[in-house]
């Protein structure tokens, strides 16, 4: 048990410390100057050589990263240039929310996902099954900007229901702030739900086909009750397995949804960051989204082993 | 030898059947009539329905991008009509923020998913196949490393590989392929290797072993041959997911620069006025997931035809 713990973390570790290296070497490719990028095109060559020397751009390549990487650990992100301010104000805001959408996302993902899944695998080959296994084979070819743009154009445009964006205003009602984000979730949620669908849904009709499962049958169990008590729990394991697979799938999809219904969360901080040529925000931002994508599929290793005593006990 | 340090996620395939194809589709050289083989798989392909309407809608939008230059009424760069007019008998599905067709667009953009994507994939298994095959096969220290390597490429949100690419790199179409590559490495490199680490205990590798045939010979004429269904089952799917990375690029603003009519880029464009003109948007999305959803399909069709046999 503990070594599987110091197995994991130190693997986490070692993860965050290469990537840590490509983000920063990656971005150490860039051709522009991030001196003259903050100075402007019209100020003077000294100048732009002082602030060089200054952000310390003379040194070496290693001694910058150490640099960096050290005050990164310190907590000190260093500056925006484009926002002029600092990095990890800017980071901790945008992040709180973007885990929010997240959060509600898999609020609704999960248990419809889940739900869906197990009716098509009970119902294995029948109508309800063909009809669930064609929606939710659908719902994962969808990607996020074109299903929402079908979601806005049918629920904003056509039918009026909801709103379109999700820009917060500081005078809306938390009920009128909650109505702009069933749009973004729906969005969120579409292709995780498809693909949760069919992931749970094979698991659920291999368990139904166990011996252990015919011999609670030809016990005379209902059977409901065998389902509830004894097929449940071990067709849910791999769907979980599958969700945390597809925490990075996740964070491109919260992204995309954030640019589109201009959800002011990291996303859109990421890729303004990439367009205005902030790299030291953008370094900071992927190394912390990272961070964040890393540690949850750790945590969902230990959840795991938690959960299937098969692997616990090898 | 072992890869038990790695992930406990990682053992779960992504796509739930790609892997256990079991002893199907083994072959040895066997000797057959010329194209019967070919003509037996298409006949499985009709007989599944999901395969063939995958097909048709796969082939057909193969059509648009080959017929792209006699079909299409207008230029996808010129600016025949006003700005953002309707849809109407000269323009079917109206015209863009530029007065651009914006039907020639979408028939033109089909040439650039259809091109860019299956290249990137190509790209992707052109690097991940020999990564798996030595990982697979040889094992050792190289797949060690190898594994560690995807290990840690896998858990980089992809999405974020690309934005960091393209923008220390620049916007090319080439940059984008070979973003999209990179990120399908890792999946590629794993699926592979497994499929390795199971032929190599087959009596035929022993045999090839045996009489004293090289390692590169093993690998690329033994072995590959053996692997190359799955593989070939798994580029089918991962087309379908460069389709929806290049979208999503180009939706960013980070994808092929314009003008070169890309659905992504022009969801990208038109989003501004979806409330005053949708068919802007409408169309290219509605394409680009009409593309991915053939391609799912007829993965889907060949796999139940691989588990039925």
């Amino acid at each position: 048990m503990l070594g599987f713990l110091l197995n994991r973390s130190g693997t986490m570790l070692l993860t965050m410390l290469v990537i840590s290296m490509l983000v920063f070497f990656v971005a150490e490719v860039v051709p522009i100057d991030p001196a003259r990028n903050a100075l402007g095109r019209y100020a003077t060559q000294q100048k732009v050589d002082e602030l060089r020397e200054k952000m310390g751009l003379d040194r070496p390549v290693i001694v910058r990263y150490v640099d960096w990487i050290s005050s990164f650990l310190r907590g000190d992100f260093g500056e925006s240039i484009h926002f002029r301010r600092p990095v990890r104000d800017l980071v901790a805001v945008r992040l709180g929310r973007s885990l929010a959408l997240a959060a509600l996302g898999f609020v609704f993902m999960i248990p419809l996902g889940l739900a869906l899944g197990c009716i098509a695998g009970i119902n294995e080959g029948k109508l309800l099954d063909r009809i669930i296994s064609v929606t939710s084979g659908i719902f994962v070819s969808l990607p996020a900007f074109a299903s929402g743009i079908f979601m806005i154009v049918i629920f904003a445009l056509w039918l009026g229901w909801l709103p379109g964006t999700s820009l917060p205003d500081p005078d809306a009602s938390f009920l009128e702030f909650s109505r702009k984000l069933i749009l973004p979730i729906l969005t969120l949620s579409l292709d995780e739900i498809g693909y949760l669908a069919r992931f749970t849904r094979v698991s659920m009709a291999e368990v139904l086909e166990s011996d252990y499962i015919r011999t609670a049958v030809l016990k005379g169990i209902p059977r409901i009750k065998v389902i509830w008590r004894h097929a449940l729990r071990n067709a849910l394991i791999a769907p979980f397995t599958a969700i945390m697979l597809h925490i990075n799938w996740l964070i491109g999809g919260v992204v995309v949804v954030e640019v589109l219904f201009n959800y002011p969360g990291l996303g859109r901080l990421l890729l303004e960051a990439a367009m205005r040529n902030d790299i030291v925000l953008l370094e900071a931002g992927t190394l912390v989204l990272t961070f964040v994508a890393v540690s949850s599929q750790v945590i969902a290793d230990i959840g795991i082993y938690f959960m299937n005593p098969r692997i616990r006990f090898e | 030898m072992s890869n038990g340090s790695s992930s406990l996620l990682s053992e779960i395939p992504p796509t739930s059947a790609t892997h256990d194809q079991g002893d199907r589709g083994r072959r040895v050289r066997r000797v057959s009539p010329p194209g019967a083989r070919l003509r037996a798989r298409i006949a499985d392909v009709v007989r599944s329905n999901s395969a063939t309407i995958g097909v048709a809608i796969v082939l057909f939008w193969v059509f648009i991008a080959i017929a792209a230059p006699i079909i299409s009424p207008y230029s996808p760069t010129e600016m025949p009509g006003a700005r953002l007019e309707s849809p109407s008998g000269e323009h079917w599905l109206g015209t863009d923020h530029l007065g651009r067709d914006v039907l020639s667009r979408v028939f033109w953009g089909t040439r650039v998913v259809l091109l860019l994507a299956p290249i990137s994939v190509l790209l992707g298994i052109l690097v991940g196949a020999p990564l798996g095959l030595i990982s697979g096969y040889g094992g050792g220290v190289p797949d060690i490393f190898i594994m560690r390597g995807c290990d840690i490429l896998m858990s980089f949100p992809t999405l974020l590989i690309y934005i960091l690419i393209i923008t220390s790199i620049g916007q090319s179409a080439i940059i984008v392929v070979i973003s999209v590559s990179i990120g399908s490495v890792p999946a590629i490199t794993r699926i592979v290797r497994s499929l390795a680490l199971d032929e190599r205990t087959r009596d035929y590798v022993n045999a090839a072993r045996l009489r004293g045939e090289r390692r590169w010979y093993i690998l690329l004429r033994e072995i590959l041959p053996n692997v190359s269904g799955p593989i070939i089952v798994d580029a089918c799917i991962r087309v379908g997911y460069a389709i929806m990375a290049i979208g999503s690029l180009g939706f960013l603003g980070l994808g092929i620069p314009p003008p070169t009519p890309d659905w992504g880029g022009m969801i990208n464009e038109g989003r501004q006025w979806i409330f005053i003109m949708p068919s802007v948007v409408l169309a290219p999305a509605a394409a680009l997931s009409s593309v991915v959803i053939g391609l799912n399909l007829f993965a889907d069709g060949i796999r139940e035809i691989a588990q039925q046999r």
